[in-house]
């Protein structure tokens, strides 16, 4: 078994040990995206008309809870020096973490949209708006992972993540929202390697501090 | 043979030891003494490359680990830190395969976990073991990767004086076997041919 598959498997593992972590995400996507709803009043095309925005927004939202624990666990317990130190890439074990991340947090959002999209009567741009979220929310997932390697270690982070991380979600927000799937790919394939690197780097001096 | 030349070690303005200098060979124990905040957990992580020395290199078999020695030295240190790098949720055992993954060597294992007793909690979450217990799954480490050089910082904290005893007897055998093994502590240790380094002798 590779690397990778090790850190992503056990990752899985711990996340179905723990139990709540997706239910909650899932859980706040719904209650965020319900909130709008009501909010807005229950015209059909009104709801219509904001309907991919608020379940864009509301997936992006429930993708930041999870964004700490990206890697603040496996620091805080010593086991991120430790994977580290066995002599793999670091990209390798970055990407690993991406992936994990995104198939426990943002996947399962993924799974009920098309629950979501029933309830704002576009039945008919469901698979449109899961094939933006099968490819905007990895990206999300790597901008957070820069955010969270870069205060990683950090005491009283607070809300520094989202301020670091929030402006950089905007374009793939609107090429989202708009279902552009090629300039969300496009972001994907630029985010990734400078995503990845940058939270190398981040973690490599966090774990020498 | 692992070499440190020269190496200084600042965090922010406080230089914490600079200019140090060993040399620690095959079978041999190095004890790293020092008050506290005096750098033994510092050295010991630029040991590891987990951290760089503000100055100085560290040169294992006369060749810079820091190069493309890296993945080379990695693959023959085995650290056991402050953090016992366990997960709570998981088993013992499900902690130790994980490391074990990650070495490709699972064969040692069960002899790992006998020695240190964890036969009877090795199907037990980490998490509802106390921390000598844990320390101890984390100390198996030692035994069930293959490893040339211990990097050990306090290692035998929370420990009963069994498990001090026999701790001290695996890092002797490690050393007549000819593996070497660099530790911090506070405590009295008992090994027998080691060299004693205290850092205060290289504070600025």
């Amino acid at each position: 078994m590779s690397i990778a598959q090790t850190l992503i498997k056990q990752d899985l593992v711990l996340a179905f040990k723990k139990g709540s972590g997706a239910s909650n995400l899932i859980i706040f996507f719904i209650i965020s995206s319900v909130l709008f709803a009501f909010g807005v009043g229950s015209k059909p095309e009104l709801l219509q008309s904001i309907g991919t925005g608020v379940i864009w927004v509301s997936a992006l939202l429930s993708s930041m809870i999870a964004i700490p624990k990206i890697f603040d666990e496996d620091f805080e317990d010593g086991s991120l020096a430790l994977i580290f130190l066995q002599g793999h890439l670091s990209e390798v074990i970055i990407i690993s973490k991406i992936i994990s991340h995104w198939i426990t947090s943002c996947l399962p959002l993924v799974i009920i949209t098309p629950f979501l999209c029933m309830l704002f009567n576009i039945e008919d741009n469901t698979v449109n708006i899961m094939l933006s979220l099968t490819i905007g929310t990895p990206i999300l997932c790597i901008i957070g992972a820069m955010g969270a390697a870069l205060t990683l270690g950090i005491k009283r982070v607070g809300n520094l993540i989202g301020i670091i991380i929030l402006p950089l979600y905007i374009p793939t927000l609107i090429f989202g929202v708009n279902s552009n799937i090629m300039m969300l790919f496009a972001i994907l394939l630029i985010m990734l390697p400078i995503g990845v690197v940058a939270c190398s780097f981040a973690v490599k001096t966090a774990l020498g501090e | 043979m692992l070499t440190l030349k020269n190496i200084s070690c600042k965090r922010g303005e406080k230089t914490l030891f600079k200019n140090l200098s060993f040399t620690i060979g095959d079978r041999c124990a190095l004890v790293i003494r020092g008050a506290n905040g005096s750098g033994k957990t510092s050295l010991l992580n630029i040991i590891a490359c987990l951290s760089s020395p503000s100055e100085g290199e560290i040169l294992y078999a006369n060749e810079n680990v820091t190069g493309k020695h890296w993945k080379e030295y990695c693959s023959i240190i085995q650290y056991i830190g402050h953090k016992n790098a366990l997960k709570p949720q998981l088993t013992v055992l499900e902690n130790l395969q994980f490391w074990a993954k990650l070495r490709d060597s699972d064969e040692r294992l069960n002899a790992a976990l006998s020695f240190f007793d964890l036969d009877k909690y090795k199907h037990t979450p980490c998490g509802k073991l106390s921390q000598g217990w844990q320390k101890k799954a984390a100390l198996a480490r030692l035994l069930a990767l293959p490893s040339e050089i211990w990097l050990l910082d306090e290692p035998f904290t929370n420990l009963d004086e069994d498990t001090k005893l026999k701790l001290n007897s695996i890092i002797e055998t490690r050393c007549e076997n000819g593996g070497s093994v660099i530790l911090a502590t506070h405590g009295a240790v008992n090994i027998n041919n080691s060299v004693e380094l205290n850092l205060e002798d290289f504070t600025a």
